[in-house]
Parts: structure tokens; sequence; C-alpha cells
């Protein structure tokens, strides 16, 4: 209670235009009425004043003093407590990396197939950079797909939509890379989205396997080129 | 007196027992909150909450007596489920309950929460009650997900790598949420699916139940008892099947997703950005809901008096049926091209959203200008939200009634032991919720027995 006759007060309820009368009223009600008032305090300064009415649990008046700029003994040394307790949580600071684990792949030349095993307009799903754990190999996001075209050149492509990330396929029923989920129909001969939401998109073009062919016919991969799920020209 | 039978003494000594766990019980949280046990029939509309936390808690044994086989890893997670569904005793019907009953909480959660917006409860102190229910809502939805995704069969893939791929659209912290997501790869999605959907979120759920909770609870015991049964021989009129095992060098084929997410697969299906259908609007229509209190703050109750907030309520529900309907029809043409049949016209469908929304308008507003004037016996009052019903049975008749209902259970339940033993499961359940059902039926018969005798 005594707070009140320490700081200056300014009502500001409408109820209360005359500041300087219906002070002493508030407070001789205070002393009658009710039961208690709880201090606002922000960062140790008195910043405000607040009366409960116990019996209706409710708010009734609300004061704002004006700060005090003297510090107190007191509001020093919880400003010392409060500084402890921020050392003591800045450790926990960088536990967001917890949370990220990043992709790795190692980019390496890797046998796929040979020539001899892929007739014409047909396709293969091969798992791109092998990792020779099971888990990881069986990853969707690693799955491309290696296309021979009818005209007998090959190409390899990122199996992930570039719309929602489902799975694309090569249909050699109609010739073009389609995906099950939304409808977008990609070309086989660039990986460009023709149709469906995908071809809206900024980037459309699937992410393509750099294709080294020797002289025995092996076909290998060797590279990706732009990011999986993000496109050709995309970036993370 | 010293003559007291043994079975009197432990029945004093039993209710001894009782008063002293009573007396204990009141100084814990439970006595803050007061149970009312209603003695004649409801309508159900008054608790459908309670009902929902009941198929929560269904879901909360049955889930965690599925991790005991379940394995959450890319390679064995679908066979762990098979071994569930096909070789563990009572796992398939362990699964199906777990799955019928999580679309009976979505769906009863939903009627919940348009029940409470047309009877206008977000007012009356209650904006905090409202707040954390849809935000439940909104959880309920979102663990259901993670948990379909759990399967590893085409449609849980499909969907979680369009719940990364949302994720990753949102602008700014958008691609750091996926990232934390996807962590190395596709298996550590799944595993971070599954510590959202065991642990997380459950966790997140009731700490917010505790909140959403009201002061008295409507235990209805018979209304929970057919819940029960009705989501068990449900279970066993449609038992979920496992889905086509993903195989990760066969990209699958057209897949639908689940009942609750067909209305956002529409939306993406027009053709719009992915970010706008699959994000934003599912966003905008959680946040309208939110701030509803707000925005309809008049003294009344009825739906009549408040023709914005219930040409609103109309409005959402018709898009949800509408949006939700709309996402399963798929041109069953396989000669077409596949972009053109999972097309949808956008024109015809905003067309129909937009005239569904001024239709919900034109009625409420034209009800409430036009027809509600003229309705002379109207009475201002609010109707209390408890309806009750009278379904009494006769003295004389009531312990035959019993007995006869008994018998009826007793042979379910041997018609059921015997359908699985001889391995329809499925078939098994249909029995196992009728008992539950029958079991409603006598608590009913009890109660009011027992209002009978206090009358
Ligand atoms: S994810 Fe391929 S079209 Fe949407």
């Amino acid at each position: 209670m005594k707070d009140i006759y320490f700081y200056n007060i300014y009502l500001y309820h409408k109820g209360f235009r005359d500041v300087k009368n219906n002070l002493f009223l508030s407070v001789y009600s205070l002393k009658y009425s009710f039961k208690v008032a709880i201090k606002y305090s922000l960062f140790g300064f008195k910043t405000g004043l607040i009366l409960v009415d116990l019996h209706e649990s409710r708010c009734l008046i609300k004061f704002r003093c004006k700060t005090d700029m003297k510090i107190s003994r007191r509001d020093a040394l919880k400003s010392l407590a409060a500084l402890s307790g921020t050392l003591a949580l800045t450790p926990f600071l960088p536990i967001g990396d917890f949370l990220i684990q990043s992709t790795t792949f190692n980019i390496q030349r890797q046998r796929i197939a040979n020539i001899k095993d892929i007739p014409f307009n047909s396709r293969l799903i091969f798992t791109y950079p092998i990792t020779g754990n099971t888990e990881r190999d069986n990853d969707p996001f690693r799955k491309f797909v290696l296309i021979r075209l009818p005209n007998g050149q090959f190409k390899a492509y990122s199996t992930v939509c570039l719309h929602l990330w489902c799975l694309v396929d090569y249909k050699t029923e109609r010739q073009q890379i389609e995906c099950p989920c939304h409808g977008s129909i990609y070309d086989p001969n660039t990986g460009i989205a023709i149709r469906g939401p995908a071809a809206l998109q900024p980037n459309k073009t699937l992410p393509e396997v750099k294709l080294e062919i020797d002289e025995k016919g092996d076909i290998y991969a060797n590279g990706i080129i732009g990011v999986i799920g993000y496109g050709k020209e995309g970036s993370k | 007196m010293e003559k007291k039978g043994l079975s009197r003494r432990l029945l004093n000594r039993l209710a001894d027992i009782y008063d002293w766990l009573l007396n204990r019980l009141e100084r814990t949280i439970l006595m803050g909150i007061r149970f009312v046990l209603p003695k004649k029939i409801l309508s159900p509309h008054g608790f459908l909450g309670m009902l929902t936390f009941v198929t929560f808690i269904i879901l909360g044994i049955t889930g965690a007596l599925l991790m005991f086989y379940y394995k959450p890893s890319l390679t064995s997670a679908y066979e762990s489920v098979r071994l569930i569904n096909e070789d563990i005793a009572f796992g398939m019907i362990i699964r199906n309950i777990h799955y019928h009953a999580s679309n009976a909480m979505i769906f009863l959660a939903i009627y919940h929460m348009f029940y409470q917006f047309f009877a206008g409860r977000y007012k009356i102190r209650n904006e905090v009650i409202w707040i954390t229910g849809v935000i439940l809502g909104v959880l309920t939805i979102i663990e259901a997900y993670t948990g379909y995704d759990l399967i590893m069969n085409e449609r849980a893939v499909l969907a979680i790598n369009i719940g990364a791929s949302l994720t990753s659209s949102i602008p700014v912290a958008g691609q750091f949420l996926a990232s934390i997501l996807i962590g190395s790869g596709f298996s550590d999605i799944l595993i971070h699916y599954y510590a959202f959907h065991v642990f997380i979120i459950p966790l997140i759920m009731l700490l917010l139940i505790t909140i959403h909770f009201p002061r008295n609870l409507i235990l209805d015991m018979p209304m929970i008892a057919i819940i029960s049964g009705a989501i068990i021989i449900v279970g066993g009129i449609t038992p979920v099947s496992l889905g086509t095992k993903f195989d990760p060098n066969i990209p699958p084929g057209i897949t639908v997703p689940e009942w609750y997410l067909t209305g956002l697969y529409a939306f993406i299906r027009t053709g719009i950005d992915k970010f706008i259908a699959g994000v934003l609007l599912p966003t905008l229509l959680v946040i309208i809901f939110l701030i509803i209190p707000f925005i309809d703050r008049g003294p009344k109750l009825s739906w009549a008096e408040r023709p914005f907030a219930t040409g609103l309520g109309i409005a959402g529900l018709g898009q949800i049926i509408i949006t939700t309907v709309w996402g399963f029809y798929i041109n069953p043409d396989p000669t077409l091209d596949l972009a053109e049949r999972l097309m949808i016209d956008p024109f015809l469908f905003y067309g129909a959203l937009a005239i569904i929304t001024a239709a919900a308008f034109g009625f409420t507003y034209g009800y409430h200008i036009w027809v509600l004037p003229k309705r002379k016996n109207y009475s201002e009052k609010s109707k209390s939200n408890i309806k009750q019903w009278n379904l009494k049975i006769e003295g004389k008749r009531l312990l035959l009634s019993i007995i006869g209902l008994l018998g009826a259970q007793f042979i379910i339940d041997i018609m059921g032991l015997q359908m699985y033993m001889s391995g329809h499961a499925d078939k098994a359940m249909i029995w196992i919720g009728a008992s539950l059902i029958i079991f409603a039926i006598i608590l009913h018969i009890m109660r009011s027995g027992i209002e009978d005798d206090k009358g």
C-alpha cells in the first residue's frame, strides 16, 4: 500500500480525470474496499499498479506509475540475479544445431548399367550415390531414373517431383515423365516440366545426373546438376 | 453387534478404504473438476468434447500397445506393421481400433467444434476454452497425419514427401524447418515423425486438454460405451488394410490421401501455388476460427440472432464438405493424359466455393431479416445446451430385461470368441463391439432403476 505514496501516479482510467483529487479518494477506498494491490514490475523497475477487488475477482482501476529511476538495493540485487540466469542459459543457445543433421552426398563415379541391358524406350531406377547402408540406399531422395529415349540417347534425372516431392516415373507408353500426385508431366529429353503444377513454378527442370559411357558400353553416373527437390536451377 | 458376518465386516472395511481414499484425493487437482453423471439420456451434443477425449484415451492405450512391435525404420516399418496385422495375436484388432478411433476422434472433434460454434458457446467467458479447442483440433489432424505416415506404404511415403516439401515452401523459416524434419534423409524423417506421433504432439495435447476441460465434466458412461463399441464395430465392418508396400525402385501410382486431407489435396490440384494451397489457406481457416470470439462479441447466443457468425459457420462447413468430397474424385478414364485426369478446374472449384459462401450468408441474413421477426413466439432465452429425453423402463420389467440382455451378451461374447478362433478377427470385432453396446444399454437401465428407487 505504501507504494502509492512513493510514486507519482497518473490515472489513465476514463472515470478519473482529476488526478490530484481522486488520488486521495482511491487510496481511501483502497483502504476500505479493496484487498490487494499488485505491482507491475519490468526488469525490477516499478512501472504500474493494479487494484484488484478480491470479492469480485476483477481488475478495477489501472494505475500507471512513472518509472522510478533510482535503483534501490533490492532492484539491483534482482538485476544481478537476472543476469546470472541469462548467463546460465546462454550455453544452451546453440542447441538448435542438435536438430539439424545435414545431408552428405559424396559425389562419386559409379557404374549403373551397360547399354546392352537397356532397350530403346525403357527406364531403370537406380540409387546414387550408393553408400552400402540399406537405410540410406532405400531413401527415395537418392533414387534416379535412367531413361533410354526412343532415339537411343541416355538421360538420368532425380525421381523427386519439383512440385511437392512425390516420386516421378518414365512412362514408356506415352514417352514422358509423369508424377502420380498432381499430374506434373516432364519432357524426358530435357527434364523440363511441360504440364501440371510443376510447369507453373519458376524452378521446373529436374536435377540431372551427369552420365559417362566408356568404350565397353558401361554407363557411369558422375555428379548431379541441381538440387534434389528444388530443380536444376534451384538452390537450397 | 460383534456377530456381524464376515461379508458384512469385509464390506465395512472396503467402505473405510474408500472413505480414506476420497479424503486424500481431496488434496489433489482432481477435486477441482466436478464430474456430472447424468441420470437420464442426454443429447450427446452437450458432451461431444468428452467423447472426443474418450477416443484420445483409446488411441493412447492402443498406440502404446502398437509400440511394442512397430519399428520406425525405412526398411522394416512396413514389415513390422504387417507382423502386427497378420501374425501377432489381437494385433489386427488393436491396429484396427487405433485406426478407426483416430478417424472417430477427428470426426468428433470437428462435430464438437461446429456444434459449439453454432450454439455461440465461445462467448460467456469461454474464449480460452475455445482457442485451446481449435488448437487441439489442428493438432489432432497433424497427429493423425504423422500416424498414417508411419506405415511406409505408398500412401505414407507420398504423404511424407508432400508434408516435408510443404514445410520447405514456407517463406523465410521453411527451409530451415524442413531441414530439421529431413535430417540426413528419408529414414530420419520417419523417426522424426515417430517422435512427434508418439510423444511430442500427444504431450502438448494433454497439456492443452487440461486447460480445455471445463469445471463441469459430463461423464455419460452409457454413451462412452456406445462410442467405444461403435468404433470397434466399424473396424470390423471396414477393416483397415495395409496398403501397397512402398518399393523405392517402383514409383507409386495415383494415391489419394486420408479423408481429412483430401480437402487440401483438392486445393493443390487446382494448380495454384503450393504454399498458398497447402499452407496459407488452411492456416487462414484456422485463424478465422481462432479469432471469431473477438469478432462476434454481442450478447446473443442463438444462431438466428448472429447472422454473420452463422453464415461464416455454414460457409466453412460447406467448403470443408465440398473440398473433401472433390479431393476424392479423379477422372477414371485411363486413356486421358495424367495431368488432365488430376487437374481440378479452378473456375469450377472456386466458383462452387464462392456460391456456397454466398448461399450461406444469403440464407442466414435472409432468415434474420425476414423470417425471424415474424416468428411471434420466438423467445430470446437461449436454450440449455443439454437436452433431456425420457426413455424409462418400468420397475418390474427392469430386472427381467437386464437378465435377458446379460444372456444375449454372453452369447455374443461366445460368438466373438468363436469368430476369433476361426481366424476371422474382423468379424470378431463386430461381436466385441456389440457386447459393449449391450453393456451401454444395461448401464442405462441400471441408472434409470436407481432413479426409480429414489423417486
Ligand atoms: S508432387 Fe508431382 S505433381 Fe505434385
